[in-house]
């Protein structure tokens, strides 16, 4: 493109008082072609609004002032024609049609791209690599860590393929919050696919509908999930605790307030060490076995069930598993728990023994395994030594996941969890 | 009649702030686009709505401020307004909207027809000129995008030669010296500021129980007190029942709980609502739904006749200029084939108000935020406390945020105050991006400005 072929576009002189004029909008882009006369842009000046036509005819080569600027004097350089060039290739540059000048109008116009926009992927590939940074909007990220929902997990339909509430609300089973006003809900109803009306439905049992909490929305959810796609299946042991009861009145009366439920984090992490088929998930991949033992331990609130997580339990002293404990339960009636302290679980206890049940079956809480149920410790016959004796009993039960685990590895690690717990003192090895 | 027939991807009808951002998006994707217009190009929009009327309501506030001129120590004497030098500047703004989008439309090779366009079976368009003349076009996809009109109750209609509507109202021959507004949405309280400004005596008749009823309570309530501290008469839970004519004017019969009243006035204007242009489109015969006078359309603007569509304020509320715009995006984006199409989420479209002061809101009040059964956290913080509206002398007004509690979604934000319709749109980002308080809150606000009242009203919202 030879220099010289270059024909400058400037502002003219539209009447003897004309000083300055501006441009508000360009009618052609770069690169596109021009012929001499054709009108090129629009100027405006104190007078008048005329339009800026091109002084030869071939390639708008050069811009050189935006539409919206005002304030260019007569003889101001604007453009630069390249007479004697090929047609570019479409411009890649979008419009550069004023934005001030006519707010609502141009805005239109430079919104629009030039060509269609690349398909928005709609569902965000599933990887396995949790440890990348998911795309989310803030809300989405927030709404997800509360409810306990790895992003990683959601399909995304967000702007720019970003988890969005939506999604959130999708993946937690919630109808999309009707936030918007009536009018706009009939407006959005499809013509096409209106059904003739349904009949009245046969009289209800009466009683008004309470809309859950998001807890209970969440546990809902899981619980369907976990008890339709798990095989699960259960094995129950007594544990005689009197021992365990003595360890704990000893340990009392050093000042350390252990609970029973805490021995029983305490035995089932150890167990978990020493049976680590407990400790895995099945997953589409194949079975994972986790290398720590991170044992939940379940939560009642006034409206739900939450199970924070005492991380690495199997390296844990008893105290340090009892504080954590404690510390979580607080925080959990609070409402401050954090993500990070309900994820990541492998194993969950769940004890129902303060209610005074003797026996309790739990549900596997996914992506795990295995979940211990604990009953009351209370008082039984049992036979000892051919003889009826009374002894402290407390049932455990262990429900499965029969795809991870087969009858004997449940057993045996329910047999360990027995052993540490009808003597503590194996808890020391 | 033409011999051949015009074939077009997509004919729009109706040159508007919805048609013709739908012919230009049309030309933006290459299809061949034709818009058929019966009167002005950008429709209400830029010819008797958004655009005069904000450049009436500068001159308002210009004239306002030149007459406080002593407050900020100047000396302006006494400072007078020529009213048909007022309008003639509207009606200029208008006329350069009008050629723009003209331009735009001639730039993107849209065939722009003029004439009165109605369906006249599968996909054929039959268009007759002003001269009577007329021609049949056909498209693959025609959008409908006619607008709406004023409605006027017939109760009002007695008033004959001194009924206004908006239409008249935003070129008045000369000021009256009086002028009753019935309705007071965003149109009847915009021209109770304007007219006011220049001296009329005006009064505000609302039927419901608060003026601006679209807006949250809080906003209302502001409202009620501003323009009544600049004189404005407003009487709410009232309608016009009667209306005859008197002396100089009308008598306007006004019921309401209180009882009956009779009001005079010069001028009655009639702000009582829209009503869609959905006569005469040829829609009988097809299988599209009008219902309560809106034509019925699927979340991408689809009617129930396939290959039509309809936008703007001919599918119902908001009715508002942006939001016809947005639907002619996503309308035309999904006939385009563009995938992962997003239909309009109206809790994402702001509301201005231009008065004096001026209102803005996007999303939910409070009540109805608290209806929908969320626990919220709603923050208030007044402009008395903004040092920027100290120092521009303009402190009437606040801003108020409202939060889900659990989750810190941003709910809605209600604005009463100077230039709260520019400030609204932060707030409307903040919803589009999904932001919860915390993004807001450390988002540093420059000072001194009016925005930092957005910034406070958050703060205030999550105290405590």
């Amino acid at each position: 493109m030879a220099a010289s072929s270059l024909v400058a576009v400037v502002m003219p002189r539209l009447s003897d008082s004309m000083t300055e004029g501006a441009i508000t909008a360009w009618f052609k882009k770069e690169g596109e072609r021009v012929e001499a006369g054709e009108a090129i842009a629009e100027i405006e000046t104190d007078k008048s609004t005329v339009d800026l036509e091109a002084p030869a005819a071939g390639v708008l080569a050069r811009i050189v002032v935006e539409a919206g600027s005002g304030n260019l004097e007569v003889g101001a350089l604007l453009a630069e024609i390249d007479a004697g060039a090929e047609v570019k290739s479409a411009a890649t540059t979008s419009s550069k049609v004023a934005a001030s000048a006519s707010g609502r109008v141009a805005a239109a116009s430079v919104a629009i791209p030039a060509a269609p926009a690349a398909a928005t992927p709609i569902h965000r590939p599933a990887e396995a690599s949790a440890a990348a940074s998911v795309r989310a909007t803030p809300l989405a990220r927030r709404m997800a860590a509360q409810a306990g929902l790895d992003l990683a997990t959601i399909a995304a339909t967000g702007i720019g393929g970003k988890v969005s509430k939506a999604d959130v609300e999708a993946a937690l089973g919630i109808a999309a919050s009707s936030a918007a006003p009536a009018s706009a809900a009939a407006r959005a109803a499809s013509p096409a696919l209106r059904a003739v009306p349904a009949k009245a439905p046969a009289a209800a049992p009466s009683g008004t509908p309470e809309p859950p909490s998001r807890i209970r929305r969440v546990v809902a959810e899981r619980m369907a999930l976990a008890k339709s796609t798990i095989p699960h299946f259960y094995l129950a042991v007594d544990c005689r605790v009197d021992r365990l009861l003595e360890a704990r009145e000893r340990l009392k009366a050093d000042g350390e307030s252990i609970s029973v439920n805490d021995f029983v984090v305490r035995a089932a992490a150890l167990a978990l060490v020493r049976v680590p088929d407990a400790n895995a998930s099945w997953t589409d991949k194949g079975i994972v076995r986790f290398e720590r033992a991170n044992v939940a331990v379940a939560v009642a609130l006034e409206d739900g069930l939450v199970t924070p997580v005492v991380r690495d339990a199997g390296s844990l002293g008893l105290a340090a598993i009892s504080a954590t404990i404690r510390e979580l339960a607080a925080k959990a009636k609070n409402g401050g728990l954090a993500p990070s302290d309900y994820d990541g679980a492998t194993f969950t206890v769940s004890n129902l023994g303060m209610f005074g049940v003797g026996e309790m079956y739990a549900i596997v809480s996914p992506p795990q395994a295995c979940i211990l149920g604990v009953g009351a410790a209370e008082p039984r016959a049992v036979v000892d030594g051919g003889q009826v004796v009374a002894a402290t009993v407390m049932t455990l039960s262990l429900s499965a996941d029969h795809r991870v685990l087969d009858g004997a590895s449940g057993a045996r690690f329910l047999a360990e969890v027995r052993r540490l717990l009808e003597e503590p003192a194996r808890m020391l090895l | 009649m033409s011999a051949a027939v015009e074939r077009y991807d997509v004919a729009v009808i109706g040159g508007g702030p919805g048609g013709y951002v739908a012919a230009l998006r049309a030309a933006e994707h290459g299809l061949r686009a034709a818009l058929i217009e019966r009167d002005r190009l950008g429709g209400v929009c830029a010819n008797q709505g958004c655009i005069p009327t904000k450049a009436l309501l500068r001159s308002a506030e210009v004239f306002a401020l030149a007459r406080d001129a002593e407050s900020f120590g100047l000396h302006a004497g006494e400072v007078t307004f020529d009213l048909a030098a007022i309008v003639e500047r509207a009606r200029q703004t208008a006329a350069r909207m009008e050629k723009t989008v003209e331009v735009l439309l001639r730039q993107a090779k849209v065939d722009v027809l003029r004439g009165t366009a109605s369906l006249a079976g599968s996909g054929r368009v039959e268009i007759v000129a002003g001269d009577g003349s007329a021609r049949t076009i056909e498209a693959a996809h025609v959008v409908l995008a006619t607008g709406a009109r004023p409605r006027v109750p017939d109760a009002l209609r007695a008033a004959g030669p001194r009924l206004w509507t908006y239409r008249e109202a935003l070129a008045p021959p000369a000021l009256p010296a009086s002028i009753l507004i019935a309705g007071a949405g965003a149109i009847g309280v915009e021209f109770a500021s304007f007219f006011r400004a220049f001296g009329c005596e005006v009064t505000l008749v609302e039927m419901l129980d608060r003026i601006l009823p679209a807006e949250d309570e809080e906003v209302s309530e502001a409202m009620r007190r501003a323009l009544a501290k600049r004189g404005i008469r407003v009487v709410t839970g009232a309608k016009v029942v009667a209306v005859e004519e008197a002396k100089d004017g009308v008598s306007a019969t006004v019921e309401s709980a209180r009882g009956v009243e009779r009001i005079a006035c010069e001028r009655l204007l009639a702000a009582t609502g829209i009503e869609a242009n959905v006569e005469s489109l040829g829609l009988e015969g097809t299988r599209v739904v009008v219902e309560r006078g809106r034509i019925v359309v699927d979340p991408f603007l689809a009617t129930a006749e396939p290959g039509v569509y309809a936008i703007g304020d001919i599918t119902g509320p908001p009715w508002l200029a942006h939001k016809a715009s947005r639907e002619a995006t996503v309308c035309i984006d999904r006939i385009a084939g563009v995938a992962g199409v997003r239909p309009l989420d109206p809790t994402l479209v702001p509301a201005c108000t231009y008065s004096s002061p001026q209102v803005a809101s996007v999303g939910l009040g409070e009540s109805a935020a608290k209806q929908a059964g969320r626990r919220v956290r709603v923050g208030k913080t007044s402009l008395v406390g903004n040092g920027k509206a100290r120092a521009i002398g303009d402190t009437e007004g606040f801003v108020k945020t409202i939060f889900d509690a659990e989750t810190g979604e941003l709910l809605g934000a209600h604005m009463v105050g100077p230039e709260v319709t520019e400030l609204i749109s932060t707030f409307a980002l903040a919803r589009t991006l999904e932001a919860t308080e915390a993004e807001i809150l450390a988002t540093v606000f420059p000072h001194p400005t009016l925005a930092e009242a957005l910034h406070e009203s958050v703060a205030a919202a999550f105290r405590d």
